[in-house]
């Protein structure tokens, strides 16, 4: 059984690159999200293994949506997408309780290194 | 204020700054509260400033500062739990011992100490209005501060007595001690929250007992390359070994089970160093001083960094040029279409960057507004006038350097608001206005200029006084007569300086708003009713958004702020009228100057003389002149970089800026050749 991944972010290439990259290496992407709300809605309808969220995100961000999902499965495998400067809100991520993050830009490896590590833990 | 091994300076520099911003909140807090003495959230703010301030100060060591603070804090607890109540004297007191501490910490900041301010009169009153106990004892609050010896081990664990009884109550409770060290790959971004990552991880399932560098306060994030925790826990080495790996980015992980032997070592070497740990403690600031999502950068580096930018602009351009060379050559379509993207990637970044840089130059101009209400307060007391101040747009933004040197003119202006433009109560009685005068200061950003207007409702300028006094003719239109009040040297003129209105170092003001932040100000009256001035800044001093005109084989810039219009010019369309040229243009006229005739000397040759010329139509407040040039090249945002006066002849030029292909650039200075023609400067050419 492939490990199931949700794929949260606003911008469809970038899920297009995550997707090639995750497929290519054994992993289902179980859904797309582009908007924190459908982000939640998401995790809750498939509830996969894992979920890849980016923080800028239109109508919730990925910190809220975050928040919700930790409320409705408090032990969600959580990877937050995020850029150079949010160092404080990473950390407010990493409290609330993240399993890992990945800086933008990221090579493709970061993130496939970054989800085989938190799916092990 | 001694304590060897700690940067003093640094610490120093970090009080001061921070003591800045705090006392422009004990400010705002102490006039919200003269308006509503029961405002509570007022109360709860001021009582935690003067604590904190009163903490911050001892820990430097100033005695007399803490003690006021100190003195202040017990006031406000007083008032908070209603065992003090704060009438009229006890607030005039609160505000003469906040002016104390506002002098004390001037007197810091040029390097004296605050030992010779005599602070018992001011916390002598405070105590006895507020009822307060006389205390036994000395003023000073933490006047002992620990003294503090230098850490022994930078980087390592230093253990005391919290951390040594954390320890042994670990091994009673039959837990390993393990000591984790976690280097965070090199070639990380953001390392803290990396490591901050690995802390959270094993918090979960062990007691932190230390961590080195502190993880709950970020520092440099370059420490965080290497991360040593302390903890102890009932799970074995694998389970603790395995919650740490797994996380992504960690280049290196080693364990170490403390036994006996290396737990006595390891206190009694740091026993040894007794006080290290509160040197440790005291390098760390508390948690409440963490603002948020900021962090304190010098100038000095933005500069830097600006400076950078400023290059990187320079350079682009090149790239862009290099581009057009390449698209014109004929052939390697594959490569132009990269060279093409790439060119345009790299002009998208750079202009994100430099607009991100400019946004760290930026300050909400609040900084410099903040201060009018209590100079406002102050001086309308003294004066017995009743004033009402509103201020409006304080969230607009502003470059820093900016706003440092127009601290002084608007304080000036609002001053001269109060004292000269405002009638006292009676006047403004006799004059049928209500009682309280009125002052607006207002900020808004327009185009690529802040507007900051002040404005008064007191009995304006005395047109005809100005008039009398400067001489001007009665032709001159009242508009224009009161701007003279702005003319170099006018309030030096013996007599004026009691004009009704103002007019005192008006003219000082505005030759700082116009010559060090290329500025304008002017001024509207309405004779008997009101005042306003209004001032028109450049929202940044080191980019321009120049046009490039070509003139006799070189390149020159002319802001594009400074132009009306660019014009096609007829060799018919000019005249001569007194030895000067003017150009008719719409039925008006204008003075005209050929630009090369002023930068390269007169050209003899009139059958050279073209007979359709480019024209720029340049607009000053002294009026508009028509400037001739060869070519209009471009329109370029110009890094703008000083020049030497050795190079600047007649002072024609604001600035130098290189263009994309290394050339060296002029800016001209166009109020100052508007300035020349007007006072015939060029007629000898």
């Amino acid at each position: 059984m492939p490990f199931r991944v949700l794929l949260a972010d606003d911008l469809y290439f970038m899920r297009m690159v995550q997707k090639e990259v995750l497929e290519a290496n054994g992993y289902q992407i179980v859904g797309e999200a582009s908007t924190g709300i459908e982000a939640v809605a998401k995790y809750q309808e498939l509830n996969p293994d894992i979920i890849v969220l980016d923080i800028t995100m239109p109508e919730m961000n990925g910190l809220e949506a975050m928040r919700r999902i930790l409320e409705i499965d408090s032990q969600a495998k959580i990877i937050i997408c995020s850029a150079i400067g949010q160092q404080n809100l990473i950390v407010g991520a990493i409290n609330a309780g993240i399993k890992d993050f990945i800086v933008k830009p990221f090579k493709p490896e970061r993130l496939l290194s970054a989800i085989k590590k938190a799916l092990a833990a | 204020m001694t304590f060897s091994g700690l940067d003093e300076q640094k610490l120093l520099r970090a009080f001061l700054e921070e003591s800045e911003e705090l006392l422009e909140k004990l400010n705002d807090n102490l006039l919200q509260l003269e308006r509503d003495t029961s405002n509570p959230d007022s109360i709860n703010e001021i009582f935690r400033l003067t604590h904190s301030l009163k903490s911050e100060s001892a820990l430097l060591g100033f005695v007399r500062l803490s003690g006021i603070a100190h003195r202040l804090e017990d006031v406000f607890d007083g008032i908070r739990s209603g065992t003090v109540s704060l009438s009229r004297p006890l607030m005039d007191a609160i505000f003469s011992a906040s002016d104390l501490i506002h002098e004390i910490i001037a007197r810091i900041s040029i390097g004296k100490s605050d030992e010779e301010i005599d602070s018992q009169s001011v916390i002598r009153e405070l105590k006895q209005l507020a009822g307060l106990a006389p205390e036994i004892g000395t003023e000073g609050y933490g006047a002992a501060a620990p003294d503090r010896s230098e850490r022994a081990d930078e980087g390592g664990l230093v253990l005391g007595d919290f951390e040594y009884s954390q320890i042994m109550e670990a091994l009673e409770r039959g837990e390993k001690i393990y000591e984790l060290t976690v280097m965070v790959s090199e070639e990380v971004e953001l390392k803290y929250p990396r490591a901050y990552l690995v802390f959270n991880n094993l918090e979960m399932i062990a007691n932190v007992i230390q961590t080195v560098p502190n993880m709950t306060v970020p520092q440099e994030d370059q420490l965080y390359r290497q991360l040593v925790v302390l903890l102890s826990s009932e799970l074995d080495e694998e389970e603790i070994y395995s919650k740490a790996c797994s996380v992504d980015l960690i280049e290196r992980l080693e364990l170490e089970v403390w036994d006996k032997t290396s737990i006595q070592d390891a206190v009694s070497a740091s026993r040894g160093e007794e006080t290290a740990r509160a040197v440790a403690a005291a390098q760390t600031p508390s948690a409440s001083r963490i603002e948020g999502t900021s962090i304190r950068v010098g100038t000095n580096k933005l500069n830097e960094i600006w400076q950078l930018v400023g290059e990187l602009t320079i350079f682009k351009a090149q790239l862009s040029q290099l581009h057009d060379n390449v698209a014109r050559q004929k052939g390697n379509e594959s490569i132009k279409g990269e060279v093409e993207r790439a060119s345009d990637h790299l002009e998208r970044i750079t202009t994100e960057m430099q607009q991100a840089i400019m946004g760290t130059r930026m300050v909400p101009i609040a900084v410099l507004f903040n201060k009018f209400p209590r100079l406002v307060r102050d001086l309308s007391r003294k004066l017995g006038k009743n004033v009402d101040l509103e201020i409006h747009g304080k969230e607009t933004e502003i470059d820093r350097t900016i706003v440092e040197v127009l601290s002084d003119p608007l304080t000036h202006i609002i001053r001269n608001s109060l004292d000269h433009g405002l009638e006292g109560p009676e006047d403004r009685r006799a004059a049928e206005k209500e009682e309280v005068g009125h002052i607006m200061i207002s900020a808004h950003q327009q185009g690529g200029q802040v507007v900051i207007e002040i404005a008064d409702d007191g009995r304006g300028l005395d047109v005809d006084k100005i008039r009398q006094k400067a001489g001007i003719a009665s032709e001159v239109s009242d508009e224009e007569v009161i701007q003279t009040i702005f003319s170099p040297g006018f309030s030096t003129k013996e007599d004026v300086t009691d004009l009704s209105g103002r007019g005192v170092g008006m003219d000082i003001v505005a030759t700082r708003i116009r010559e060090e932040l290329k500025g304008e100000v002017e001024v509207r009256s309405e004779p008997g009713e009101s005042t306003l001035i209004r001032i028109l800044l450049p929202l940044t001093l080191t980019i321009l958004h120049s046009l490039v005109i070509s003139c006799a084989g070189y390149y020159y810039a002319i802001p594009v702020q400074d132009i009306d219009e660019t014009v096609r010019v007829l060799e018919e369309e000019i005249f001569k009228n007194k030895g000067s040229e003017v150009y008719s243009y719409e039925g008006n006229e204008m003075p005209l100057l050929r630009l090369d005739s002023v930068l390269i000397g007169p050209s003899e040759d009139q059958q050279n003389r073209r007979r359709e010329h480019n024209g720029v139509v340049v607009e000053q407040r002294r009026g508009r002149v028509c400037l001739l040039v060869d070519e209009l090249v471009e329109e370029e945002d110009l890094v703008i970089k000083p020049i030497s006066e050795l190079l600047n002849h007649r002072r024609l030029f604001s600035g130098v800026s290189v263009l994309g292909d290394g050339k060296i650039i002029f800016i001209l200075d166009t109020a100052r050749i508007m300035e020349i023609i007007e006072t015939g400067g060029f007629d000898a050419i």
